[in-house]
């Protein structure tokens, strides 16, 4: 029933913004009511209005970690797509090389993080790699997942019309993969952030995630906070423009 | 197609993996001994097992051992808070609706975030990491179980209710069941977030545990025992992550 | 004499799995004339689907050799041009979600490269002829099941192929659509004259549409009768209430309910 469907929308957008009010409601009540120091537990207000204050001070910051991930993403989707298309077409590389496309995932790539900066040093260039091949692992395996997948009797439709390789992937492989291609790049949004704090964890004073250490010894746990802020708010575009891209593109119902 | 042509590629799919194993192994090797590329960017494959091996009781076994017991008490603490707090959440359509953004807020903020107060706060015990553990792995598995429970067809529902099942009949036999594929990819997912979060802590807090293992080794250039310990590290997650496939199958005995 | 369009030379295919090996199709032996309509009838796994994917090539025989105009197909992949000679229609309309339907039916062109004029005007008239023009700019899944069947039927003969080979096509559907596609595909034969293999397990629609019967036993998969239909065209619907028609399609179902009982023995 429409009006049902109007309720049940109005109602997924309005029952999450009274939580999260309702939590930072609690949090400054709980920190105001228990007089707790700023350096112990800042409260929310506190934290939003550091966020604004500090803004051009952290915007180096806000921006190196965006770049960071943006770049590792980008680059990290077509060869992705590209790789798990090309080891899935061929029956004897499918076999040979899918084990290792799962190895790929559940090994993690942050291990690599000391070791890349021993060889590439502390700059960007590093922290982009290892954002890079983080993103490019969970890419690569959802989006063979999705080429795997695809059901027989389409595989046949294309026997029918004699179609070379390259006709398959476009008519075939590639749109019906694509929702798990998608679930790949959101995954990957997620993976790719970790992977930029971690990263600026190890070494250099650049990003986010150095800051949020750096703050933090200082006992600036205001500051810090803001900071893990600004990654969450990087995350969530992340997150929420690959899911309306996926909106837009993937129109159909499978 | 013969049997014998059938038993062939059945062989075929099996020794594959392994001989892409042993050629990339033997490329390494001829790669590190020709002297073309420096020790310290790599290492012959062959150093880097028998340095692991030689130095593992002494240099490596107390680390190893220390990060198995914060990933895997952190993991299965994860997935029983995750799993417990999604069947509560899925009860009440409001309550689930409004939890679900929340939980993706903790899910796209890496926890590891967290990793430099959690230790201010909590002090330098080691065992504290297995908080970032906890706090890194089980928003993921209690969305995923969230969105498997919620996204159940009405008439399943109405199915349980008309043969008069209890409410916890119904959730058990038809949500639970429906929603066992997300769950476990939930559970999988949380498993790599589990070891993501407990090496990051590594990294951070350092004195023990893998993470500060390989950046030791790679700042006293032993770079074999580095690549030794990563593929420590990578065997744990195959391992952990075979298992739960294993448990998977039992469970999920009609998925595609 | 006039050669077959199309003729199964003793084939013969086994699939062979771990366990078994598994024969769907034993010393098949057939010929059809060019433009006739044919079905093949028989209990599922009497090898009928894999009959018709013998001869588009998806599946290769394990022996005995399968003929189109006197040519056989050969050990290799079918060309381009044999496949062309040939509209396969599925089970399920098996039309991509992303493509309207008039994409979806003018989707061999693309495949096959046919550019010409004609052949595009052709997706129009198709589209038209079975009633689809109006929803041609719609997505499969906001028509209807025997909408989506049609849409597949024209699809299969868009590049104009000599040959249809239809794979239970309106089993999925409800017995007033199946009825009124039944009727549709009589006249799409009788206007284009293509040569039409028609498999399906309702006898009552073999002997509707046909006019030759191949009917088929299972374990092993094979031809075990052949029956000439011997009922003037055009066919009607009424057709199926008259002595004549009851009393031919009892005969085939007699044919089959034999083989069941001597199996059971």
């Amino acid at each position: 029933m429409k009006k049902d469907n109007l309720d049940s929308k109005v109602a997924s957008i309005v029952a999450p913004i009274l939580l999260f009010i309702i939590i930072f409601f609690v949090w400054e009540l709980i920190v105001k009511l228990n007089n707790i120091p700023a350096w112990l537990l800042p409260a929310p207000t506190r934290i939003f209005r550091s966020m604004v204050v500090n803004f051009k001070d952290l915007w180096p910051h806000i921006w190196m970690t965006f770049r960071t991930i943006l770049v590792g993403y980008l680059i990290a989707i077509p060869v992705g797509i590209l790789l798990s298309a090309l080891v899935t077409n061929f029956a004897l590389l499918s076999v040979a090389l899918t084990p290792y496309i799962l190895l790929l995932v559940t090994t993690p790539l942050i291990t690599l993080v000391p070791l890349l900066m021993l060889w590439m040093g502390f700059g960007i260039q590093t922290r982009i790699v290892t954002v890079l091949i983080q993103s490019f692992a969970i890419i690569n395996m959802n989006s063979a997942t999705g080429f795997l997948n695809v059901p027989h009797i389409r595989h046949e439709l294309m026997q029918t019309l004699g179609a070379n390789r390259l006709q398959k992937f476009r008519y075939i492989l590639l749109p019906s993969a694509l929702p798990d291609v998608f679930t790949g790049f959101q995954l990957a949004a997620i993976f790719a952030t970790t992977a930029c704090i971690s990263a600026e964890y190890v070494g250099g004073n650049m990003g986010l995630g150095s800051q949020i250490i750096k703050y933090a010894q200082f006992l600036k746990t205001t500051e810090s906070f803001a900071c893990i802020f600004y990654v969450t708010i990087l995350g969530l575009f992340f997150y929420t423009g690959v899911g309306q891209i996926k909106k837009w593109i993937i129109t159909w119902k499978i | 197609m013969g049997t014998k042509k059938k038993k062939k590629i059945e062989w075929i799919n099996i020794l594959a993996p392994f001989v892409v194993l042993a050629i990339i192994v033997v490329i390494l090797e001829v790669l590190a001994k020709s002297g073309k590329v420096a020790e310290y960017v790599l290492p012959a494959p062959s150093k880097v097992v028998a340095g692991t091996i030689k130095s593992f009781g002494r240099a490596i076994l107390p680390d190893f051992l220390f990060s198995i017991k914060i990933i895997l008490i952190g993991f299965i603490s994860a997935t029983i808070l995750g799993l417990l707090l999604a069947a509560v959440f899925s009860q009440f359509s409001i309550v689930a609706k409004a939890t679900s953004p929340v939980i993706i807020w903790l899910v796209i903020t890496p926890m590891i975030t967290l990793v430099p107060l959690v230790l201010l706060w909590l002090g330098n015990d080691p065992n504290v990491r297995v908080i970032i553990v906890i706090l890194q792995a089980s928003p993921i598995i209690c969305l995923n179980t969230l969105t498997g429970l919620t996204t159940i067809e009405t008439e399943k529902k109405e199915l349980a209710r008309s043969v008069g099942a209890t409410r916890f009949q119904a959730f058990i036999k038809i949500n639970f069941m429906n929603a066992m594929p997300q769950v476990f990819t939930g559970i999988k997912l949380g498993c790599i977030f589990s070891i993501i979060g407990s090496i990051s802590a590594d990294f951070v807090a350092k004195t023990i545990g893998m993470g500060n293992k390989i950046i030791q080794f790679t700042k006293y250039v032993q770079t074999d025992l580095a690549y030794g310990s990563i593929l420590l590290v990578a065997l744990l997650g195959i391992g952990m992550y075979m298992l739960i496939e294993a448990i998977e199958k039992k469970v999920v005995i009609w998925r595609k | 004499m006039k050669v077959p369009k199309i003729e199964y030379d003793n084939v013969t295919k086994i699939f062979s799995t771990r366990r078994q090996k598994i024969t769907a199709v034993q010393d098949f032996s057939i010929a059809i004339e060019d433009g006739q309509f044919v079905s093949i009838v028989g209990p599922s796994g009497c090898g009928k689907s894999t009959v018709i994917r013998l001869l588009n090539g998806i599946i290769p025989p394990t022996s005995g050799e399968i003929k189109i105009d006197g040519v056989p197909h050969g050990k290799k992949k079918l060309s381009k041009e044999r496949l062309k000679k040939m509209g396969f229609v599925f089970q399920e309309p098996n039309l991509l979600p992303w493509l309207t339907i008039k994409e979806n039916v003018a989707l061999p062109l693309k495949v096959f490269h046919m550019k010409e004029s004609e052949d595009w005007e052709r997706v129009d008239e198709l589209l038209n002829m079975v009633g689809l023009y109006e929803t041609k700019d719609a997505y499969p899944t906001e028509v209807s099941g025997g909408m989506t069947q049609r849409a597949g039927v024209i699809r299969a003969m868009v590049h104009n192929p000599e040959i249809l080979l239809m794979d239970e096509p309106f089993g999925s559907l409800d017995g007033i659509t199946q009825d009124a596609l039944d009727m549709e595909i009589l006249k799409v034969w009788e206007k284009t004259k293509k040569t039409i293999i028609f498999i399906t397990h309702n006898i009552d629609e073999a002997v509707l549409l046909s006019e030759k019967i191949f009917v088929m036993a299972t374990q092993p998969g094979r031809l075990i009768s052949i029956q000439d239909v011997h009922l003037p065209y055009p066919r009607e619907l009424e057709m199926k209430e008259t002595h004549e028609f009851i009393d031919f399609s009892n005969m085939i179902t007699n044919l089959l309910g034999e083989l069941e009982l001597s199996i059971i023995k």
